[in-house]
């Protein structure tokens, strides 16, 4: 019977315990990983042109406390940003989104040295192909020379020959 | 003292106008008394600089705060070290300084009289922009203006620039950028006077090299003053002002480069001439930079309307410079034969597409936000995670090919020249990556990126040993001697091999600490402690304390590693009386594998305070990469036997 008694508050107890400590898991503790990555892709926005996770003022204060705020709320990174985004424009983002006109900055890097790489390659081949007709030039007038050389030879030879 | 020194502007303003039409007026008449002249005049800008450059450290370091200058960026608490240092805290006298140098220069350059024709012309080319800087200075932001009363107290210099790295770095900055201007005079002047053989590249070696170490310190001391003054445990945000000096650097690295090819095979000299020029506008522009206030930056002067006369100076030096290579074009060109793709001469042309695919990406980022306004009506950011993304892949590139140009040999490398010279480096890397791999390394980007810095390694010092042990064969010499001898004979190649080393330990240095670096902010109370993976730090205190006339608020910390004591730890808030916002000085504690970095980020009524504890890997080696860097161009530079270039190449030799 006394048993029977304290097993109703026990299992009471036992619940609000679990209940408690079950809420900050999901209403107060924060993952740090998460905050970190939001941080490092929000900037201070109080002109001072700082990632917000190298920041230290009072502005970067503010907007910390408001992501631990929201994620302790069980709201995700994309939420988070998305409040952001909503309340300050895309300029709190440490890099301009890709999509639409922005996404001129993620590709034009590329495509200039893309471009680049294909003119060295053009021009290279060009001039590799030079040097090989410079000496297929060279090879077919080395025999010419030789034979230009031994007339020359032979014209003094028959020359020598005559003051023998 | 003011007045003297402004009348020595104005005076200056003159006589560079006189020394660029003497010069180029008696060369064109054939007139040397009149050269003569002119170049007296030289002589004598870079003396009034002088004298008004000590016009001004003398009213700094007596605060004469009647004069602006003095009253903006001293105060009479101000340490002498700093008073002096204010020389270049603000617009009027960092401009000074950029005169100064670059009429000491000037005078240098016109007294050493290298190649007698090209002297006249080189040397008014930079006296036009000692003629810009005077004009600024006389006329648009007199560092000796009066403010016509005597304040009994200066406003006091910004706290964040009394910094050691503070004060060298404008000053090697400086010297970097300025040192630019002297090859590209004398490039712009090789096309005026038609002389376009790679003379003014011989000549001009020394100050493009010394110029590029003193941009590679100066990029240097600002990211060690970032690191230790601005207290957000990075030293490099790829703020506007930081990559304004960072994108010549890139640019001044590819010229370095491709002037060997010139040297040896008589190519690439449109793209050379064309190279020094973008990299000396890019130095213009960077200034552009600064001075506007057109970018949001935490390095940058403010406001002014000195961006504007910037703008179109580097715009009229834009036009007249590619105007005159356009013109100039039929002479430019060289020699067209590369025997083949796989070359020493290919794997230079691929690493300047790479290093000024990285200027350009970086270039392009930081004015992306006035392209993003000018299309969209709204000015996006572009930061850390941009230029991480972007300029991350190019690195590895980079660092690859470093790794791979050593290893080609010069015209054409056979299969077993490819065989025999990357066996040793390939089978290093690959037995790094699986040791480091074993060891714990796990992280994708991390393990290739050391794995190349592994291979750079193997390869440079496998080539270093190949040479020590052809010397040994063949002179019978010990292998210290061989290896001594061998260094010193050929100091312009192992001096670059040495400044590779030095990037390489410095690339390290920037790969450890993004990838393995550890965050932890956590608000103590008396006594308690925070774990940082092997650091356990302890709050014991927090107190007011004085610094000079400063007050200071500072968190005692007691810091272990592994159980055993580091010391007492204080980082602390500094309270100027001159300035709204405190200044974090943080606490650091450093090793050859990681600084312990401190910030006291604020405290409570309470006595409660709120640390943040970053763990930053191999952040010594950037340090220590950076100086082998400077020793290597030191060495490369040193004069004498072997400083001079390989053989030059030519057909069937």
């Amino acid at each position: 019977m006394v048993k029977k008694f304290l097993k109703i508050p026990l299992a009471i107890i036992l619940g609000a315990a679990l209940i408690l400590s079950a809420v900050p898991a999901w209403a107060g503790q924060v993952d740090m990983k998460v905050q970190k990555e939001i941080e490092d892709s929000l900037v201070c926005q109080d002109n001072c042109g700082m990632i917000l996770s190298s920041c230290e003022n009072q502005t970067a204060e503010y907007m910390r406390k408001i992501i631990v705020d929201r994620l302790s709320r069980g709201q995700s990174k994309e939420q988070v940003m998305g409040y952001f985004v909503s309340i300050y424009g895309d300029k709190v983002l440490a890099a301009p989104p890709a999509k639409g006109f922005n996404i001129t900055a993620w590709v034009t890097p590329f495509i200039v040295i893309l471009a680049g790489g294909l003119l060295i390659y053009f021009v290279l081949d060009k001039w590799v192909l030079y040097a090989k007709l410079e000496k297929m030039d060279r090879e077919s007038e080395e025999p010419k020379k030789h034979a230009d050389l031994s007339e020359y030879e032979d014209r003094l030879e028959d020359e020598l020959k005559k003051y023998r | 003292m003011a007045d003297i020194g402004y009348i020595s502007l104005v005076i200056g303003f003159v006589l560079s106008l006189y020394a660029i039409v003497g010069q180029l007026a008696g060369q064109k008449l054939g007139n040397r008394n009149l050269i003569k002249s002119a170049k007296g005049a030289v002589l004598a800008v870079a003396i009034l600089a002088t004298v008004a450059s000590l016009a001004l450290i003398y009213l700094l370091v007596t605060g004469d705060f009647s004069v602006k200058y003095v009253y903006d960026y001293t105060s009479t608490d101000l340490p002498l070290f700093y008073k002096f240092a204010a020389f270049w805290a603000g617009n009027g006298g960092s401009l000074l300084l950029w005169l100064w140098v670059l009429a000491i220069y000037t005078a240098i350059v016109t007294y050493s009289d290298k190649i007698d024709e090209l002297t006249p012309c080189v040397s008014s080319i930079l006296m036009g922009n000692a003629l810009f800087f005077l004009f600024i200075l006389a006329f648009v932001t007199n560092p000796f203006e009066k403010l016509g009363y005597m304040p009994a107290e200066g406003q006091g210099m910004n706290p964040m620039l009394q910094n050691f790295g503070m004060v060298i770095h404008p000053v090697t900055t400086y010297l970097g950028y300025v040192g630019f201007a002297v090859p590209f005079a004398f490039a712009m002047a090789a096309l005026m006077t038609k002389n376009t053989d790679d003379r003014w590249i011989k000549i001009t070696r020394k100050w493009t090299i010394l110029a590029w170490m003193f941009l590679t310190l100066g990029n240097l001391y600002g990211a060690q003053w970032a690191y230790v003054e601005l207290g957000w445990g990075g030293y490099w945000a790829w703020d506007p002002v930081e990559n304004a000096s960072f994108i010549p650097w890139l640019t001044g690295s590819a010229f370095l480069h491709s002037v060997m090819i010139q040297e040896r095979k008589n190519m690439l000299k449109t793209w050379n001439v064309s190279l020094i020029t973008i990299t000396y506008l890019l130095t213009l522009f960077g200034t552009f930079l600064v001075r506007s206030g057109i970018l949001t930056s935490v390095h940058a002067f403010g406001n002014s309307n000195l961006g504007m006369f910037f703008l179109v100076f580097t715009g009229l030096v834009f036009v007249a410079s590619f105007w005159l290579i356009a013109d100039r074009l039929p002479m430019l060109k060289g020699s067209r034969e590369f025997e083949s793709f796989v070359s020493k001469e290919s794997s230079f042309l691929l690493n300047n597409l790479i290093l000024v695919g990285i200027a350009f990406t970086t270039f392009f980022g930081t004015i992306y936000p006035l392209i993003g306004e000018l299309f969209t009506g709204s000015r996006p950011t572009v930061s850390i995670p941009y230029f991480d993304k972007v300029n991350a892949p190019l690195g590895l590139l980079m660092i690859l090919l470093m790794g791979i140009c050593p290893l080609i040999a010069w015209r054409k490398s056979s299969g077993k020249n490819l065989r025999d010279n990357f066996l040793v480096p390939l089978a290093g890397a690959v037995i790094f990556a699986v040791i480091a791999y074993v060891l714990g390394l796990r992280k994708i980007y991390a393990l290739a990126a050391f794995t190349a810095v592994a291979f750079v390694v193997v390869s440079t010092l496998s080539e270093v040993a190949k040479g020590t042990l052809v010397r040994m064969r063949m002179t019978g010499e010990n292998p210290v001697a061989a290896l001594g001898r061998l260094l010193v004979r050929n100091r312009r190649r192992y001096g670059g091999y040495i400044i590779h080393l030095g990037l390489i330990m410095l690339l390290a240095g920037i790969i450890g600490s993004h990838t393995y670096n550890r965050v932890e902010q956590k608000t103590l109370r008396l006594g308690e402690t925070i774990r940082v993976e092997d650091y356990s730090l302890t709050y014991r205190n927090l107190a007011e304390g004085k610094d000079g006339k400063n007050d200071t608020v500072y968190a005692d910390v007691a810091a272990a590693k592994n159980g055993q004591p580091l010391g007492l730890l204080q980082p602390k808030k500094v309270y100027y009386p001159t300035h709204p916002q405190p200044a974090t000085e943080v606490a650091i504690r450093g090793s050859l594998s990681q600084d312990l970095y401190l910030i006291l980020a604020g405290w409570e009524n309470d006595g409660r305070a709120t640390l943040k504890v970053l763990i930053n890997p191999l952040v010594a080696w950037l340090w220590i990469g950076g100086y082998v860097m400077v020793a290597g161009t030191v060495f490369a530079l040193w004069p004498g036997r072997g400083a001079d270039v390989g053989p030059k190449y030519t057909r069937g030799v």
